[in-house]
């Protein structure tokens, strides 16, 4: 099953994190392809995503269930598509980790775990990302330091995953053509969501 | 002629030939230019390679061809000659007739022999009218082998490719002999999957892709969102250069042997539309970079103007949403409106053109305009299928087993579609009930539907008697409008047969070539077969460039 996962820090204890987290309508335009979503229970809800899949190219319509609701922790659901034979499962996990107490040194210790992407390429990202806050800050120095020296406070760990696989005869091509769009969704996501939060936590 | 003194201009840059454009008719001028000798300045006003050239099927009709003999279809020049003058319907000029048939060929000579661009004969993509006087059923299309962009370095993700089948890495042999209108699901997706993820292309992002790495193997390497503004002359009208644009700012490149206009049409640019076109194609198939950049640039230099009514006509469905490049997506149709279990209606509920005909022609009625209504007779129209046909066949986004899209309007029965669709319920019923008499015997009377071999290619062989004709008869009933598209303009500045631009005198403009769809079609308001705009636009690409490179 194509499958991506993305993994951010954020100097921000997890209880921030999962406030955001944890109400879907914060964070569902931050997704790639957005178009639209309806909540129709506590556990259900109604996706309309913009998928560009070669050929087969088009508006995705999802329904998402929550399967596990474990604030701050962990949520996961699973997505069936209602348009598409797509189905998949995804899930966003919050690790309490102590990072250095600059976000810009948060930035820079960020570290993608996802094993499954190109790894030089995620880390060529995160560190132009870096750059750019380290730059932002520092006046344009865009050396990274060695290692963070600033103090050490509570912070978390973000990772988002995402699967999905497409049914029927077709779906060997385009589970190849979902695999390369999967991995810029989940790490914009995350990315997304965690420079909100700086900003909104006066971090940025 | 700008203001710039004495001394004349300040050039930013100089170089031999500057070639704006990187379609079919852009890459082909660059390669011609260099391999004729001169230094080569390549301008793309957009962030990739490819234009419309690298969306298309990337098929290139050259008549006579040598790949003709491969599959067994003989062809001549005198028998093309026919055709392509039957084509254009006497609103062309002779002599580039007569060019085409001799230059077309060179080009090909040129590209296998130099390039990375060969190709195949397309045995079954019949011409467009090949029961014509000197058409053939097939082999003047031809195209190249699927291209492997990791050859591009890292230019490859530079490479346009085409939002609606740039995934799907098969050429138009594979997939007609796998079956892809008819038998959907036989293809073999899992090949298919390992060559998308191997960074396979076929189609247009082949041939475009192969043109840039010739161009990338002679050190040239075309300058992106980089657009060409303007045209630099000099006293005597001589275009010496041109000025551009782009993130740093304002450029003045030397052209010391000429500049070649290759920007293609003015589809996307609504003034343009309204001031020359027939009808309105209210939705464009190609990239929106396609602005009349060019044809505003010739017509400053007084360029006689040629054909400007006209464009490579297609119908097009919209999947709402759907965006290119911060624009509406528009696909052009050319598979549903042919298989059988489909037809096109106005809103009366009236069948008006052959719908498996080619995209050129079977659109020109979408034009046609009531005189006393004041309006256009059929517009809007929609196109009509089953729920055999959603059984069988690709419906825009869904495969054989799956539901229909949600966009599409749907009802148990063809008077509630009506109703759904403001289409006149007893016209359209009125319609079936003839249309499936006509899918029993196998001729339509009202407008030859599966007559010609062409209607075939995009039919399904299995259905008897016409391959293109079936009944609608199992309900549900689905409909989607179906809106007058083009694949591109093709009008522009008229050129001689070195592919320099004319004055309105009819002197040459010094130094100002023009080819593809920025220029006027040598084809008028015809389309000879499968690859008629890129071939045309390749071989005067080739010609200007080559003149250009060799002219003092
Ligand atoms: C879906 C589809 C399928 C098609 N299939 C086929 C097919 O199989 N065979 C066939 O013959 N035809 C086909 N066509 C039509 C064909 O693609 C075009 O007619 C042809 O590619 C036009 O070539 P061109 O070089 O003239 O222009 P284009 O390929 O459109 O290239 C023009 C380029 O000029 C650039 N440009 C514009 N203005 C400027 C400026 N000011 N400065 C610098 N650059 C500029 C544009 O960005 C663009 O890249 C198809 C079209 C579509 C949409």
């Amino acid at each position: 099953m194509p499958e991506a996962i993305h993994t951010l820090r954020v100097a921000l204890p997890p209880e921030a994190v999962w406030d955001f987290v944890k109400d879907m309508n914060k964070w569902a335009p931050m997704l790639t392809g957005y178009q639209k979503h309806t909540i129709v229970t506590e556990t259900k809800s109604l996706w309309t995503l913009k998928g560009d899949v070669g050929i087969l190219s088009r508006t995705v319509e999802l329904e998402v269930n929550i399967t596990e609701w474990a604030g701050p922790d962990r949520v996961r659901f699973t997505l069936t598509g209602l348009n598409e034979a797509v189905s998949g499962e995804g899930q966003f996990e919050i690790r309490a980790i102590a990072v250095a107490g600059s976000a810009a040194a948060a930035a820079a210790a960020s570290a993608p775990v996802a094993a499954k992407a190109e790894l030089s390429w995620w880390q060529k990202l995160v560190e132009r990302f870096a750059r750019w806050f380290l730059g932002r800050q520092g006046g344009g120095q865009a050396a990274l330091p060695a290692a963070p020296r600033a103090a050490v406070t509570a912070g978390s760990e973000l990772a988002f995953t995402l699967m999905m696989e497409a049914g029927g005869p077709t779906a060997p091509l385009v589970n190849a053509m979902l695999e390369p769009a999967l991995i810029p969704a989940t790490e914009d996501l995350a990315q997304r969501i965690v420079t909100h939060l700086e900003k909104q936590h006066g971090l940025g | 002629m700008f203001g710039f003194g004495k001394k004349g201009p300040k050039w930013t840059e100089s170089a031999d030939v500057v070639v704006l454009g990187t379609g079919g008719a852009g890459l082909v001028a660059a390669i011609a230019a260099h391999d004729f000798g001169a230094k080569v300045v390549l301008l793309e006003k957009s962030a990739s390679v490819g234009g419309t050239t690298a969306v298309s099927g990337g098929v290139v009709w050259v008549p006579n061809n040598p790949h003709m003999k491969e599959v067994g279809v003989a062809d001549s020049r005198a028998e093309a000659a026919t055709y392509i003058r039957t084509i254009a319907a006497g609103r062309s000029d002779e002599a580039l007739l007569e060019a085409f048939l001799d230059r077309s060929l060179e080009m090909l000579a040129h590209l296998e022999a130099k390039t990375p661009a060969t190709f195949q004969a397309v045995p079954k993509y019949a011409d467009y009218h090949p029961e014509h006087e000197g058409g053939k059923p097939g082999a003047r299309s031809i195209e190249t082998e699927i291209f492997d962009t990791n050859e591009l370095g890292e230019w490859k993700s530079k490479l346009r490719r085409s939002p609606i089948f740039g995934g799907t890495p098969m050429t138009v042999v594979e997939a007609t002999t796998w079956g892809v209108f008819a038998s959907p699901l036989t293809l073999p997706y899992k090949e298919l999957g390992i060559r998308f993820k191997a960074g396979k292309v076929s189609g247009g992002a082949s041939l475009a892709g192969r043109l840039l790495k010739a161009l990338l193997d002679r050190g040239v390497q075309p300058r992106l969102e980089t657009r060409a503004t303007e045209l630099v002359t000099d006293e005597s009208g001589r275009v010496i250069g041109v000025k551009t644009q782009n993130a740093a700012g304002e450029q003045l490149i030397e052209a010391k042997r000429g500049v070649i206009l290759a920007t293609g049409g003015f589809e996307w640019d609504a003034e343009l539309s309204a001031a020359f076109l027939t009808g309105i194609p209210t939705h464009p198939n190609s990239p929106v970079t396609n602005t009349g950049d060019g044809l505003r640039m010739a017509m400053a230099q007084g360029a006689a103007l040629g054909n400007m009514s006209e464009a490579w006509w297609c119908p097009s469905i919209d999947v709402p949403g759907e965006q290119y490049e911060g624009a509406p997506l528009h696909r052009g149709d050319f598979a549903v409106r042919s298989m059988p279990h489909s037809i096109i209606v106005n809103k009366e509920g009236r069948r008006f053109t052959n719908e498996a005909h080619n995209y050129n022609d079977m659109m020109k009625p979408f034009f046609d305009q009531d005189p006393v209504a004041y309006g256009p007779r059929n517009l809007p129209a929609h196109l009509i299928v089953d729920q055999q046909f959603l059984d069988k066949y690709l419906f825009i986004t869904s495969v054989p087993g799956m539901k229909a899209p949600e966009f599409v309007a749907s009802a148990p029965t063809l008077a509630e579609l009506a109703g759904k669709i403001g289409v006149d319920a007893a016209g359209l019923e009125a319609t079936v009930t003839a249309f499936n008499g006509y899918a029993e015997t196998g001729v339509d009377p009202d407008f030859r539907r599966g007559e010609s071999i062409y209607d075939h290619f995009y039919g399904d062989p299995k259905q008897r008697p016409n391959p293109n004709l079936g009944k609608l008869e199992v309900g549900p009933f689905y409909a989607v409008p179906i809106y007058p598209g083009t694949i591109g303009t093709k009008g522009g500045p008229k050129t001689d047969v070195q592919g320099r631009v004319l004055h309105v005198s009819g002197q040459p403009v010094a130094g100002l070539y023009a080819a593809g769809n920025v220029a006027a079609s040598i084809f008028g308001p015809g389309y000879p077969g499968a690859g008629g705009t890129i071939g045309a636009a390749m071989t005067w690409g080739f010609v200007a460039g080559r003149h250009a490179a060799q002219s003092k």
